[in-house]
C-alpha cells in the first residue's frame, strides 16, 4: 500500500515537475568576432543545439562594427551571445540586452562582467589538467605559471586545483612577451613544469618558441593550450570543445531569459576538456604513462 | 751577362720589369688585404653586433619589467670579457631617458641618441629585415654604434584559440625602448694591422723569394739568348769562323739556325769574293796578286826549311797573232787550254797563275834546279804538242819560259819575278819555245843588275817627283792656230841627263810601275794645263796611258778629281792608249774610254795600224782621234804601201766620224801628202820638237800653211 502510494506520489511529482520546465527562449542573437574556426565552430554548435530563432552577426573588420551595433540594438532579441573579445566589447555597449560572452580569455582586463553580461570560461578545466599531469608525473610538486595582470579568477581556480594535487603553483605576472620569457628563464631552475596559460597579452609566437626551446633544453615539463605545441616539446595539452562551450553558453542563456539580468558567477567553467599526452616528451623525460591515460597519448 | 757600355740589357730590363711587377703585386695584395680585412672586420663586427643586440635585448629585460630593474650587474658580468664592447645604453620608449648603462666607456664622451637618429632608425627598420641602425661617425669612426629598438609583441586576442605557430595573423608590436651599443672597431683594427704587418712581411719574403728564383729562371731561360752575344760580337768584328750552338728552346734555336745560315752565306760569299779576288775569271787560275802572296809565303818557307823552289815565267809566243786573226774568243779559248795544260803538269801544292794577258807564272814548291828544268821542258813539250782547232784552222802555240830559283834568304818576290821575267825575255831573244834559267852570274846577272838599278832609280824618281814633262805640238791642218800638245815624259838619268822613255818604260812595265808613272803624269800634266790656261793659252794636252792603268780601277776617279781640283775643262784633255794595249785589254779599254768620254774628255788611239785587225775593233771603241802609226807616216813619201795604209786609215776614220793624227811627220813632202789625203792633225819633229816650254809659234806649220795656201 505504502509502495503504491509512493509510486503515485512520484508520478504526480513528475507531472508537476514537467509543468515547471523553463519557458522556451524566444530566440538569440549571436555576434561572431570574425570567421576564425574557434568562433565559427562555437557558433555552429550553438546553432545546432538551440532550436529557436537565431540571428547571427559576423563582425569582421572594425568598419562593420557600427552597422552591426545598430542592427543588433534594434533587434527584438533580448539575449546576445558574443563570441570572441571584439564581439563581447561591442555587445558591452548595447543597452537593454543580456549578453553571454565566450571565447574571451582575459575578460577581467576589459571589465566585461556586469550584472547583465557574464560569460563562459575560455580555458579548459584546470583541475582536470592537474589531475592528468599529476597522474603522469606523481613527483610533480612545483609548477610555474606566467600571465598578464587581472587573471585572479583563473588563478584562484588554478591554485585550488593545484593544491588538491599537492602541487605548488608559482604565479608570475608579466607585462610583455619579453618579460614572460625573462621571467620563465628566471623561474625555470626553481620549477618542474610550466603551465602555459593562453594569455595573448604576454605571449608572442617567438616567445612561445623560445619558451618551448628553453624547456626542452632544460628538461622542464610544459602543459600547453594547443595540440600543435606538443610538437615543440609540450608534455600535455588541454583544449576546450566547441560543444561544451555551446552547452554552457545555452545554459546561461536560459538562466538569463528567466532572470532580469544574467544570474550566477561572472564566468562559469567548462565541464569537459580534451587532453593529449606527448609520448615522445614523456619518454624523454622518463615518464611512464599510466594505463588510465593511455587513451590520451599523442605522438607529434 | 750584360754587355758592357751604355747599351740597355734585356736581362736587366726583364729583371726590372719583374721587380716592378712584384712591387705592384705587393701593393695590390696589401691594399686588397687591407680593404678585404677592413670589410671583413666591419661585416663581422656587424654580425657580432646583431648577436650582441639580441642578447642585450634579453639581458636588458629587467629594465623594462613590470617590477622594474635597477641593476645591470648581469650585463657588466657578461660583457666583461669582450673588450671590443665600448659601452651599452638602454633608453626608454621615447629614446631620451637612459635607463641603464654598461661598458668601459661612460659619461659625456658618448652623446645621447638624437631624435634624427631615432627617426632614421624607424625609417630604416620599417618593413626591413635589419632591426638596427649603424652609425660610423662616433669618435671619428673609432666606434661602430648600433642602435636597435626593443620591441615587445603580443598575439591577437583570438590568436591563441586554435593556436598555430605558422599563422599569418599579425601580432601586436610595441617599442618599449632602445639599445645603444658601441663597439670599438679600433681594437679589431689594431689586431688587423698586426696581422697585416705579419702578412705583409710574409708576402714580401715570398715575393723576394719569387724575385730571386724568378731572376734565376729568367737568366737561365735567357742564357741561350745571351750566349749568342759572343758569336754575334765576333761576327760584328768581321770574324766568320763562328758556329752558334743550337739551343734547346725552339725560338732561340731558330735564331741560332738563322745565324748559322747567315754565317754560312757569309762564308760562301767570302769564299766567292776571295776566289774572285784571287783568281782569273777566264782561266780560273789564281791572279797576279794571289800569286805574289803565295810566292812571298814560299820565300819564307824556303828560308825556314832551307829547300829550293822555282818560279816559272811563261809567255805565249804568237798569242797576239791568234787573238788578232781569230778573235778574242779564240784567244780566250787558247788561254783556257794553256791553263789546263799547265795545271795538268804541276802538283797540287804548286801554284799556276795567269799573270796578265798571255803571261803565266808557276810556283813549283820544293823543287831542285834539275827538277825545275825538267818541268820547263815538260811545259815546252805540252805546248808543242797542243793543237788548237778553230773553225777550219788548226794551229799550235809555243811558249818562252824563264826560270828563277828561290834561294833561301836572298831575294824578294819582286826580284824573283823579275829574274824569271828577264830569263823569259832571254829565252824569247834566244829563239822562242824554249826555257832559260836565270843565272846569278855572267850576262844575266849584269842585265838583272841593270834592270834592278833602273827599277830602283825609277821608283826613286817617282817618290822624289823628279819626272819632267815635255810638250810636242800637234798641229791642226784646218785650224793650225789651235794649240794642242802631246805630253811626253823625260826622266833624269843617274848622271843627270834626261833619259828617253824607250829606255826606262820597258823596265817600268816589267816591274809594274807604269800605273804609278801614269798617275804622276796625269797629276802634273793637268796641273801644268791649268797653269797654261791661267796664262791665257787655251791649250789642249794629250796624255798617254799605259796598259797597267787600264787595270787600275781608281784611275778614272783620279782623273775626275784632278780635273775638278785644277778647274780644267775636260774637253781640253785628250787621253791616248796604244792600239795594241786597247786590243789586249779591250773590255777594260772600252770601259775607261767610255768613262772619260762621259766626263767630257776626248780619246785618241795611238800607233793605229800596227795591229792585224785594227779596223774591226775601231767601231767598238768610242775614240775621237786615231793616231796613225808613225811607221806608216814616216815612209809614206817613199813607200806606196805605207801611203796606201795611211790613206786607208784616214778614209776609214773619216767614215767612222773620227779625226786622224799623223805622227812622225818628218819632211815637207809628207806634210803635203798628208794634207792631200785629208788628215786632220800632224805631229812630228818636222812639225815641232818636244820642249819643256810651250813654243810661242810653230814656224814649220806656218810655213806649211803658207805653202799650202
Amino acid at each position: 500500500m505504502v509502495c503504491l502510494l509512493m509510486t503515485f506520489c512520484a508520478a504526480l511529482g513528475g507531472c508537476l515537475a514537467t509543468q515547471k520546465m523553463p519557458v522556451p527562449v524566444p530566440g538569440i542573437a549571436i555576434i561572431v568576432s570574425d570567421n576564425s574556426p574557434a568562433f565559427v565552430g562555437v557558433q555552429r554548435e550553438i546553432g545546432k543545439k538551440f532550436p529557436r530563432r537565431v540571428e547571427t552577426f559576423t563582425l569582421g573588420d572594425e568598419s562593420k562594427y557600427s552597422t552591426a551595433r545598430k542592427k543588433i540594438q534594434s533587434s527584438d532579441l533580448p539575449v546576445i551571445v558574443a563570441i570572441g573579445l571584439p564581439a563581447a566589447q561591442l555587445a558591452q555597449g548595447l543597452s537593454g540586452k543580456k549578453v553571454i560572452f565566450c571565447q574571451v580569455f582575459n575578460y577581467e582586463d576589459t571589465d566585461l562582467v556586469t550584472p547583465w553580461m557574464k560569460g563562459v570560461s575560455a580555458t579548459a578545466p584546470v583541475r582536470e589538467q592537474f589531475r592528468v599531469w599529476k597522474a603522469l608525473h606523481p613527483k610533480l610538486t612545483r609548477v610555474g605559471v606566467i600571465t598578464g595582470k587581472n587573471l585572479q579568477g583563473l588563478m584562484e581556480e588554478a591554485q585550488a586545483a593545484a593544491g588538491e594535487y599537492q602541487i605548488r603553483l608559482d604565479h608570475v605576472e608579466a607585462r610583455s612577451d619579453k618579460e614572460t620569457l625573462y621571467a620563465y628563464k628566471q623561474l625555470s631552475p626553481k620549477i618542474q613544469g610550466l603551465w602555459l596559460v593562453p594569455d595573448n597579452r604576454v605571449l608572442s609566437r617567438d616567445v612561445i618558441r623560445d619558451i618551448m626551446a628553453h624547456s626542452v633544453k632544460e628538461g622542464n615539463q610544459v602543459a600547453v593550450f594547443g595540440r600543435e605545441l606538443l610538437g615543440l616539446g609540450g608534455l600535455i595539452s588541454a583544449e576546450t570543445s566547441y560543444a561544451d562551450i555551446a552547452e554552457q553558453v545555452l545554459t546561461r542563456v536560459r538562466q538569463a531569459q528567466e532572470a532580469s539580468g544574467v544570474p550566477g558567477a561572472p564566468v562559469i567553467p567548462l565541464t569537459r576538456t580534451v587532453i593529449k599526452i606527448n609520448t615522445v616528451m614523456a619518454k624523454r623525460l622518463n615518464l611512464k604513462i599510466p594505463e588510465t591515460l593511455r587513451g590520451m597519448t599523442y605522438a607529434p | 751577362m750584360c754587355p758592357s757600355g751604355g747599351a740597355s740589357c734585356l736581362v736587366s730590363r726583364l729583371l726590372a720589369l719583374q721587380m716592378l711587377g712584384a712591387i705592384i703585386i705587393y701593393l695590390i695584395v696589401n691594399i686588397g688585404l687591407w680593404w678585404t680585412s677592413s670589410r671583413l672586420i666591419e661585416d663581422n663586427l656587424e654580425k657580432q653586433a646583431v648577436r650582441w643586440l639580441a642578447e642585450l635585448d634579453e639581458l636588458g629585460t629587467p629594465l623594462y619589467a613590470s617590477q622594474g630593474g635597477k641593476q645591470l650587474a648581469n650585463i657588466d658580468k657578461r660583457i666583461k670579457h669582450f673588450p671590443e664592447i665600448a659601452f651599452i645604453r638602454y633608453y626608454d620608449a621615447s629614446g631620451t631617458k637612459v635607463l641603464g648603462e654598461a661598458g668601459e666607456v661612460h659619461g659625456a664622451d658618448i652623446p645621447l641618441l638624437k631624435p634624427q637618429q631615432l627617426e632614421r632608425l624607424q625609417q630604416q627598420t620599417a618593413g626591413a629585415e635589419t632591426n638596427y641602425l649603424v652609425d660610423r661617425s662616433l669618435l671619428s669612426g673609432a666606434y661602430l654604434r648600433f642602435i636597435s629598438p626593443i620591441r615587445v609583441k603580443s598575439i591577437r586576442s583570438d590568436g591563441l584559440l586554435n593556436f598555430s605557430l605558422d599563422s599569418d595573423k599579425a601580432e601586436y608590436e610595441k617599442i618599449v625602448g632602445y639599445i645603444d651599443l658601441s663597439i670599438d672597431s679600433g681594437y679589431y683594427k689594431e689586431q688587423m694591422v698586426r696581422s697585416m704587418a705579419s702578412g705583409s712581411l710574409i708576402i714580401a719574403i715570398l715575393l723576394l723569394f719569387a724575385l730571386f728564383f724568378g731572376s734565376r729562371l729568367i737568366r737561365r731561360a735567357l742564357a741561350p739568348l745571351t750566349e749568342l752575344q759572343i758569336p754575334l760580337a765576333r761576327l760584328a768584328r768581321g770574324e766568320i769562323d763562328v758556329n752558334v750552338e743550337r739551343a734547346k728552346d725552339e725560338e732561340i734555336a731558330v735564331i741560332g739556325d738563322a745565324l748559322n745560315t747567315t754565317i754560312r752565306a757569309l762564308k760562301d760569299r767570302d769564299e766567292t769574293l776571295r776566289k774572285m779576288a784571287e783568281s782569273d775569271p777566264l782561266t780560273g787560275l789564281v791572279n797576279r796578286s794571289c800569286f805574289l802572296r803565295e810566292l812571298e809565303k814560299e820565300i819564307e818557307h824556303v828560308s825556314h826549311d832551307a829547300v829550293e823552289s822555282a818560279v816559272f815565267f811563261i809567255d805565249l809566243d804568237q798569242f797576239k797573232y791568234i787573238n788578232d786573226t781569230l778573235g778574242h774568243a779564240a784567244g780566250d779559248k787558247l788561254l783556257i787550254r794553256v791553263a789546263e795544260l799547265l795545271n795538268s803538269r804541276v802538283r797540287d801544292k804548286d801554284v799556276v797563275s795567269r799573270f796578265g794577258g798571255d803571261e803565266f807564272t808557276v810556283l813549283a814548291r820544293s823543287v831542285s834546279r834539275e827538277g825545275a828544268v825538267d818541268l820547263a821542258n815538260s811545259f815546252n813539250q805540252i805546248m808543242r804538242d797542243m793543237r788548237l782547232v778553230e773553225g777550219d784552222k788548226v794551229f799550235s802555240v809555243n811558249c818562252s819560259i824563264g826560270i828563277a830559283m828561290i834561294v833561301p834568304g836572298q831575294h824578294t818576290a819582286a826580284e824573283i819575278l823579275s829574274h824569271a821575267d828577264m830569263a823569259c825575255f832571254a829565252a824569247k831573244s834566244h829563239g822562242r819555245n824554249r826555257y832559260q834559267l836565270y843565272e846569278e852570274s855572267g850576262e844575266s846577272k849584269k842585265e838583272m843588275a841593270m834592270d834592278i838599278g833602273w827599277f830602283q832609280h825609277i821608283k826613286q824618281i817617282i817618290e822624289q817627283d823628279r819626272f819632267r814633262l815635255v810638250y810636242q805640238p800637234i798641229v791642226g791642218v784646218i785650224n793650225p792656230e789651235k794649240e794642242c800638245f802631246e805630253v811626253l815624259l823625260r826622266m833624269p838619268g843617274p848622271n843627270g841627263d834626261l833619259v828617253l822613255p824607250s829606255i826606262f818604260l820597258p823596265v817600268a812595265q816589267r816591274f809594274g810601275l807604269m800605273a804609278d808613272i801614269d798617275r804622276w803624269v796625269i797629276i802634273n800634266a793637268l796641273k801644268a794645263l791649268a797653269g797654261f790656261h791661267a796664262a791665257g793659252r787655251e791649250v789642249v794636252l794629250s796624255i798617254n796611258l799605259s796598259g797597267q792603268s787600264l787595270e787600275d780601277t781608281s784611275i778614272l776617279q783620279l782623273i775626275r778629281d784632278q780635273l775638278e781640283r785644277n778647274r780644267v775643262p775636260p774637253a781640253s784633255v785628250i787621253f791616248e792608249i796604244t792600239e795594241q794595249t786597247a786590243m789586249r785589254y779591250l773590255d777594260k779599254a772600252q770601259r775607261l774610254i767610255q768613262g772619260l768620254v762621259d766626263i767630257g774628255c776626248r780619246f785618241a788611239l795611238d800607233d793605229f795600224g800596227t795591229g792585224f785587225s785594227s779596223f774591226s775593233y775601231l767601231k767598238h771603241l768610242p775614240v775621237d782621234f786615231i793616231k796613225i802609226d808613225g811607221s806608216f807616216v814616216k815612209n809614206m813619201a817613199r813607200n806606196s804601201i805605207d801611203e796606201t795604209m795611211v790613206l786607208s786609215i784616214i778614209q776609214i776614220a773619216r767614215s767612222l766620224g773620227k779625226m786622224t793624227i799623223a805622227e812622225f811627220v818628218g819632211d815637207e813632202k809628207t806634210i803635203t801628202m798628208l794634207k792631200a789625203s785629208g788628215v786632220d792633225y800632224m805631229q812630228g819633229f818636222y812639225v815641232g820638237v818636244p820642249s819643256e816650254r810651250l813654243p810661242v809659234n810653230l814656224r814649220v806649220l806656218s810655213d806649211t800653211k803658207k805653202n799650202a795656201s
